[in-house]
């Protein structure tokens, strides 16, 4: 009898912890504050720079000639100009193109309302 | 009550079915609230099956015999803390430890990315309640370890010995931890194909948690390798065993993969090679646990297993492999290369050429456990393969391996010059032959063992020098110090010195490896002062002097403890004693081996055989004659401390980065459709 | 022992030990069967000859070695042959990555960034080793 009432009380508990968001309304965000296209030129940009200070070391470590280090070191400071360019980019157009933003409140991905001043947002972005 | 345990695995399993659904169905309706329910629910299936495991525990604490499980793997006179190790100690109750662990990472993914991956999330989701769920079923349908008995019997039939010893209580664990956590890469590689997210962003997450399970995986190998060595009793510490076999095969796989994926964050190249090596390291860890469980193959883990579920695991195998090749397939346009190869001299081509010999040592070893399978299958006529084979065919792989180790770090991304290569290289080339010109002169002739010398100390060359111009570098630079610019070079740079630690280790090890060549064995039936001598590689002799044997009697066995004094070269160092238990319920008897260790050698005595041990058990025979087997193992002592210093150098390399400062962020829990509540709104503003 | 009997007793699993080489095996019978490998070398046995006596006594599955004949062949032949064709495709892998051309390559016309370009790399390269050292 204990055993069937406790079995009982762990369903009951469990179901509840796990349907309680769908009963509450209360949802999980589908996508990232900052959008993903964002994240993915910033993580670009971070592994160019990274690449070039790495040819310094690799330079006075001995690994790279004077002649490749000139070279490659023009080349991947192009790659990076490019990589900065793309994400500095990218952040403005979305963040001037976002429905989401009304006053400096960062809403959520799905907001309908704006967390900041309460204005109704036009779209759901993403 | 334990029964709750298994009410528990219901819930459970009900709970994964609802977890894959509302995670599909939020992510293609945009319901986050659905999204929510099914990261709930991995919390909530981690308590319900940590419950379960917990009750499993209690059963054998209480020696609950109705319960086949407790009865077939405990005894009452068991130590306390075998019975709660006895959770592994089978095939049933380890599952269900396995699904906690699996479940424990799956919770813990969830809450680490509350705020980012967010768009990926509903299909890791989804993906770890599948894995969960298959093994849900596996658990409940077929090794359910609360299926009773129909009588309760009044003692258990008790532990197996070899399992009853500490190296046995934690390797288990720690390979799980291994095994399981490579389902949360996989996760992220499906919920990657299946969002068609495949930019840079997952490739990080993986990588981060596949070094963190192979983290786990080596530990486990190698506690494994002890357990042998000081357990099994006869002196080696690998012997190909399908089912040491069968955890290698995942480590090759993920090695591979923690390697290649440098090519992808660094050059956009490879994407579909490491989702192929991410996914197949997955399927590999489902592989070894079919081989451990199935007990297709005769081997010294035959304590766990179980042949209806090869099947099961045979089918779920197939199914999952013909997912990830259409997935993949599938996204084929997303997985073409950014970039491109800019010289056959370059990192990306010697991390590609060490991708094919992991890839290649991986599928010989396969082969090799498979084959007698596969030749009783197909022609109904086993053809064994022992370990020679392995060693045959591995060994080479091995060597070529080591040297590529002291190579790759010093060719430069891209494009290196020939010219720079060959100063690099002089002096480790120099190092190492002459290091081999030592040695020949020393007497030592085998060529393996002779190679990886070379080879390893040309490897350790050019990481010694490798530390030494990056410190140089960075003094330099930031005129600092030798000592702090060491420092900051190694936190600056973690991965990539941790990973030079790790390869220290490894060569430490395969040194340690290539001393077996010089294993000297003697075997000698001797009575009470009776001497026999062995002499050492290393050209000294240890006189080993038979004292007495006595037996005490211990909870759950009887102790033969035969006592022998060493001399070395003739100079007393100690006393050494071997002991054979008989253990009571088992009827069982198992030999300790005494093991007397220096830094470059171990001492190891095997009580091979004992004249009339109820005589001395009784004490009618006070002079019993007792077979000793020696051995003198060179080098041995070089594998642990190479192990311990892979995982210091793995633990460098994954230390998380402290505070990254986050994005403003806003509460996660958005009620839908209404103002946020006005404390959230003050968080996302302080935030 | 003489070489002949290591041999032999090389090329053989033992009937007594799961998974081990008859070399190693501690078990009794083992032990005797090792002594009587040993005898036969002796009497002057080869060790194939001891295998074969051994095998045809206990079982063709003690082999630990298969032979490199028939199906056995297979065992030996095929993971070599996976490495070899392996590096085969490696080799065709590597050729045509290194034939593509990248879409946003830019030609290296051997002309340096210009100051204006160097100072912003240098401003982004101090920014990002300032976020890094914080870490």
């Amino acid at each position: 009898m204990t055993l069937f009432i406790l079995s009982i009380l762990m369903a009951g508990v469990t179901g509840l912890y796990v349907a309680r968001p769908i009963l509450a309304r209360r949802a999980a965000l589908l996508a990232d504050v900052t959008p993903g296209e964002v994240q993915d030129a910033d993580m670009r940009r971070t592994a160019a720079l990274a690449s070039l200070s790495e040819i310094e070391y690799e330079f006075l470590a001995g690994k790279l000639d004077e002649t490749d280090y000139a070279e490659l070191r023009r080349k991947l400071s192009r790659e990076a100009l490019s990589a900065i360019d793309r994400a500095d980019a990218l952040r403005t157009r979305r963040e001037s193109e976002s429905s989401l933003q009304c006053c400096e409140y960062r809403n959520p991905p799905g907001s309908r309302f704006c967390g900041g001043c309460g204005e109704p947002l036009l779209a759901a972005d993403e | 009550m334990t029964a709750l345990g298994e009410v528990a695995l219901w819930i459970a399993l009900l709970l994964t079915i609802w977890g894959v659904g509302t995670a599909f169905i939020g992510a293609r309706r945009g319901r986050g609230d659905l999204v929510l329910s099914s990261e709930r629910s991995l919390h909530a299936i981690f308590l319900l099956v940590v419950l379960s495991a917990v009750m499993v525990v209690v059963a054998f604490l209480r020696n609950e015999f109705h319960y086949r499980y407790v009865a077939g793997y405990s005894n009452i006179e068991l130590a306390t803390h075998y019975k709660i190790t006895a959770l592994w100690a089978g095939h049933a109750g380890s599952l269900v430890f396995w699904v906690a662990l699996l479940a424990f990472f799956a919770s813990l993914v969830v809450r680490a990315n509350r705020w980012k991956n967010r768009d990926l999330m509903p299909y890791v989701s989804a993906t770890l309640h599948s894995v969960i769920l298959f093994f849900l079923v596996v658990i409940i349908f077929t090794s359910n370890p609360f299926e009773t008995l129909s009588f309760t019997p009044a003692d258990g039939r008790g532990m197996n010995p070899q399992l009853q010893n500490f190296w046995m209580t934690a390797h288990p664990p720690t390979l799980y931890l291994g095994f399981t956590a490579f389902t949360i890469p996989f996760a992220f590689a499906i919920a990657a194909l299946l969002s068609g997210r495949l930019d840079t962003r997952w490739i990080t997450e993986t990588r981060r948690w596949t070094l963190l399970a192979w983290f786990f995986l080596t530990i486990g190998i190698i506690m494994g390798m002890i357990w042998a060595y000081e357990t099994l009793g006869w002196g080696g510490y690998w012997f190909w065993d399908p089912v040491e076999n069968a955890s290698v095969l995942p480590w090759l796989f993920g090695t591979a993969f923690l390697h290649s994926v440098m090519i992808q964050e660094k050059r956009g190249m490879l994407k579909s090679w490491n989702l192929f090596l991410v996914l197949g390291t997955f399927l590999l860890t489902i592989f070894a646990t079919f081989l451990t469980r199935s007990g297709l193959i005769d081997s010294v883990h035959t304590f766990a297993q179980n042949l209806t579920i090869s099947y099961v695991f045979l089918a779920y195998l197939t199914v999952l492999t013909i997912i990830c090749t259409g997935l993949v397939w599938w996204r084929r346009d997303r997985l073409k290369s950014e970039h491109r190869l800019e010289s056959f001299l370059s990192r990306e081509a010697a991390f590609l050429l060490n991708n094919l010999l992991f890839v290649g040592a991986m599928f010989a070893i396969m082969w090799g456990t498979m084959f007698p399978l596969l030749t009783e299958g197909l022609l109904g006529q086993t053809i064994a393969v022992g370990p020679p084979f392995f060693d045959r065919v591995t060994i080479p792989i091995g060597l070529v391996l080591l040297a590529l180790m002291g190579i790759g770090p010093v060719i430069a991304w891209r494009k290196a010059s020939k010219r720079n290569l060959r100063r690099n290289f002089t002096l480790p080339t120099v190092m190492g032959l002459s290091v081999g010109l030592i040695l020949w002169a020393a007497g030592v002739r085998h060529p393996y063992a002779l190679l990886t010398f070379i080879l390893g100390v040309f490897t350790l060359t050019t990481m010694g020098v490798e530390f030494w111009k990056g410190t140089r570098a960075r003094a330099r630079i930031e005129g600092e110090g030798a000592g702090p610019a060491f420092l900051h070079m190694m936190s600056r740079n973690r991965r990539r010195y941790g990973g030079y630690i790790v390869h220290i280790g490894l060569v430490i090890m395969f040194m340690g490896f290539a001393g077996s060549a010089y294993d000297v064995e003697e075997q000698a039936a001797l009575e009470p002062g009776e001497t026999m001598s062995v002499t050492s590689a290393w050209g000294h002799t240890f006189d080993l002097t038979y004292q007495a044997t006595s037996a005490y009697p211990a909870t759950n066995m009887t102790k033969l403890v035969a006592s022998v004094r060493v001399q070395r070269n003739g100079r007393d160092v100690g006393i050494l004693t071997a002991e054979q238990r008989a253990y009571r319920q088992r009827d069982e008897t198992i030999s300790v081996v005494g093991i007397r260790r220096a830094w470059n050698e171990d001492l190891y005595m095997i009580m091979a055989g004992i004249e009339d041990p109820n005589g001395v058990i009784q004490g009618t025979n006070p002079r019993p004659l007792v077979t000793f087997r020696v051995l003198v193992n060179p080098l041995v002592p070089w594998i642990w401390i190479g192990g311990i210093l892979m995982a210091v150098g793995t633990l460098i390399a994954m230390w998380p980065r402290r505070g990254v400062p986050e994005r403003p962020a806003p509460p996660r829990t958005v009620p839908v459709g209404k103002v946020p509540r006005r404390d959230e709104r003050e968080l996302a503003e302080i935030g | 022992m003489t070489e002949e009997a290591r041999r032999a007793i090389g090329k053989l699993r033992s009937p007594y030990c799961p998974g081990l080489m008859l070399e190693v095996c501690p078990s009794e019978p083992a032990v005797i069967l090792r002594d009587s490998i040993r005898q036969m070398a002796l009497d002057g046995h080869e060790s194939d000859e001891i295998v074969e006596w051994m095998l045809a006594n206990h079982g063709e599955e003690w082999r630990a070695l298969p032979r490199w004949a028939g199906w056995g062949m297979w065992a030996w032949i095929l993971p070599p042959a996976v490495l070899i064709i392996g590096a085969g495709v490696l080799i065709g892998v590597l050729r045509s990555l290194r034939g593509r051309r990248d879409p946003d390559e830019v030609d290296d016309d051997g002309t340096d960034v210009s100051d204006d370009e160097n100072e912003r790399l240098t401003a982004a390269l101090a920014a990002w080793d300032a976020e890094e050292r914080e870490r």
